[in-house]
């Protein structure tokens, strides 16, 4: 096997390779580190990529547990990070000037439970200013990232470093954090399986934040498999993420390469607060033939309380962010971004009144539809309406049949389930104009292993997962 | 909070406003605080007494 091919397999096929003998650490290394030579001043996935002597050190030394046996399920598999959480000894910006030469001394929670389970941190990736308000991942203060499958796209944000760095082979898997979509619209923007489990299953310290009630932590893979294993692994009580007190231990789901959905009750969400396009609405239907011959009972749920969502949400995520950035923003303003400073501005207007008969709303909400998913196993909707939008080149003198991507409407189909607290996976489900597709699967709260039942034998009987960019004709 | 005039309550609660909103900022997006006004005057959902912040409460078990 080339290997290159390798690093399409799912992680745990590749550490078997890896305990077989039949591949090394440094075989994946290689690929990964010729890929981001290639790619990366075209894709601009990174802020920082570590130094190739370390990342070698790294590989020698997983190659030496390897050989005496240590079964640590991500041992030499080369793993990115997003710009906004802590690795150690790693700059950390948070895609912002808040915190020039800011290097942490410990990892955050979940690069702690990754690099105790053997990943080698390859480095941290490009995010929209905070990971705030913003699906372009186009940094005021570093600049974009483009989409490896057409790079005059967007790969969707705000984890769209971590997104492009997956996609073009710049590494085997990432984080992401998703407080509207997050790491799931990239998914969907890039090709890729983008997943976000319930809120709570992992812990955000050592992270910088957004909102308290929103954010989760992700992770963006080529397969659900990987997304799985990875998921379990970064799950568990944060000692410093209060979200996470009480929270269940995941298990380590058991799949099964006989797909069959016999039994499975799917409902489309009937009701979307936003249309989706031709393509994306094509390949949606495809996709619940898909679901149905797998054995699916796939029927219509209309949600209720969409709007109020709409509204509530808005509500705590202005305030929380607000009140995030209060300190920052009166003292050291000059450093933002246009785009993140005036969300940040404008949620000083939201009143303590407003902001907590949201979150009255979000109980009863959250109750209310919890109950009405209990009657089904998911719900499934596009994860965006339309596919990766076109760069808007303020410069170009022709631009007026383009549109700056609006925010609100990309994020539509996902800010629900992050209100919700619900997990949800985003994968590959079909291509328009040679740019890829995302299904959105969720399901109820701690119900991530249904989630990930339907979606693997969804990637069983496709190939959308698959495909890889046609980097070298962009 | 009897001492306290509503002219005194307004220099106190002034006094906590230490973040302006640029003008051209709050007329590009005030269509936002629109929607989170209006949205949450016109809400359907019944909100009792006893209803507390999400906050207060959230999922804690696996459904198989």
């Amino acid at each position: 096997m080339k290997k290159s091919e390798a690093m399409d397999k799912p992680i745990n096929e590749i550490a078997l390779l890896f305990s077989e003998g039949s591949l090394e650490p440094n075989d994946i290394l290689d690929v990964v580190l010729e890929n981001i030579r290639r790619n990366e001043s075209r894709v601009h996935a990174y802020l920082f990529v570590e130094n190739e002597t370390v990342l070698r050190a790294e590989a020698d030394s997983a190659t030496l547990e390897i050989k005496r046996k240590n079964p640590l399920p991500l041992l030499g598999i080369p793993f990115a990070v997003k710009d906004n959480t802590f690795v150690a000894g790693m700059p950390c910006t948070g895609g912002s000037r808040l915190f020039p030469g800011f290097v942490p001394r410990h990892d955050s929670f979940a690069v702690s439970k990754l690099r105790r389970n053997g990943a080698i941190i390859l480095g941290k990736t490009n995010l929209d200013e905070m990971a705030a308000f913003g699906v372009e991942t186009n940094n005021p203060h570093f600049g974009r990232t483009f989409n490896p499958w057409n790079l005059r796209h967007i790969p969707g944000g705000s984890s769209g470093g971590s997104a492009a760095a997956v996609s073009s082979g710049e590494a085997i898997a990432s984080s992401g954090t998703d407080t509207g979509g997050s790491v799931r619209i990239p998914a969907s923007f890039c090709g890729l399986t983008g997943m976000k489990p319930t809120y709570g299953a992992i812990g955000r310290s050592g992270s910088f934040g957004m909102s308290w009630s929103l954010d989760h932590f992700g992770c963006l893979t080529r397969d659900v498999r990987s997304a799985a294993l990875l998921t379990k692994i970064m799950s568990g009580e944060d000692q410093s993420d209060s979200s996470t007190f009480g929270s269940p231990q995941m298990g380590q789901h058991q799949f099964s390469d006989s797909p069959d959905l016999k039994g499975v009750r799917i409902c489309k969400l009937a009701n979307p607060l936003v249309e989706s396009n031709a393509e994306v609405s094509r390949a949606f239907e495809e996709s619940v033939g898909v679901l149905t011959q797998l054995g699916a009972n796939v029927g219509d749920l209309k949600l209720p309380y969409l709007e109020d969502i709409k509204s509530a949400i808005f509500a705590i995520a202005l305030a929380e962010t607000a009140a995030y950035h209060e300190e920052w923003l009166r003292t050291k303003p000059d450093l933002y971004g246009g785009n993140l400073k005036s969300f940040v501005e404008l949620g000083h207007a939201i009143l303590a009144t407003q902001y907590l008969k949201a979150q009255r709303q979000k109980s009863v909400i959250t109750e209310r539809i919890a109950g009405e998913l209990s009657k089904f196993d998911a719900l499934i909707v596009p994860t965006a309406p339309s596919t990766a939008p076109e760069i808007y080149d303020e410069q170009a003198l022709n631009y007026s049949d383009k549109q700056d991507p609006n925010f609100e409407e990309l994020t539509e189909n996902t800010y629900p389930i992050n209100f919700l607290g619900l997990p949800a996976i985003s994968i590959p489900n079909g291509f328009a104009d040679g740019l890829p597709i995302g299904l959105q699967i969720a399901s109820g709260h701690w119900r991530e292993t249904t989630i990930y039942k339907i979606a693997d034998a969804f990637q069983q009987v496709t190939d959308h997962h698959r495909r890889r960019p046609p980097l070298d004709q962009n | 909070m009897a001492g306290l005039d509503p002219a005194s309550i307004s220099t106190m609660i002034m006094s906590f406003e230490r973040v302006e909103i640029d003008p051209q900022t709050f007329e590009k997006l005030s269509p936002l605080l629109d929607i989170v006004a209006t949205g949450l005057n016109t809400s359907t959902v019944e909100l009792k007494p006893e209803t507390e912040p999400c906050f207060m409460k959230l999922p804690r078990s696996f459904n198989k």
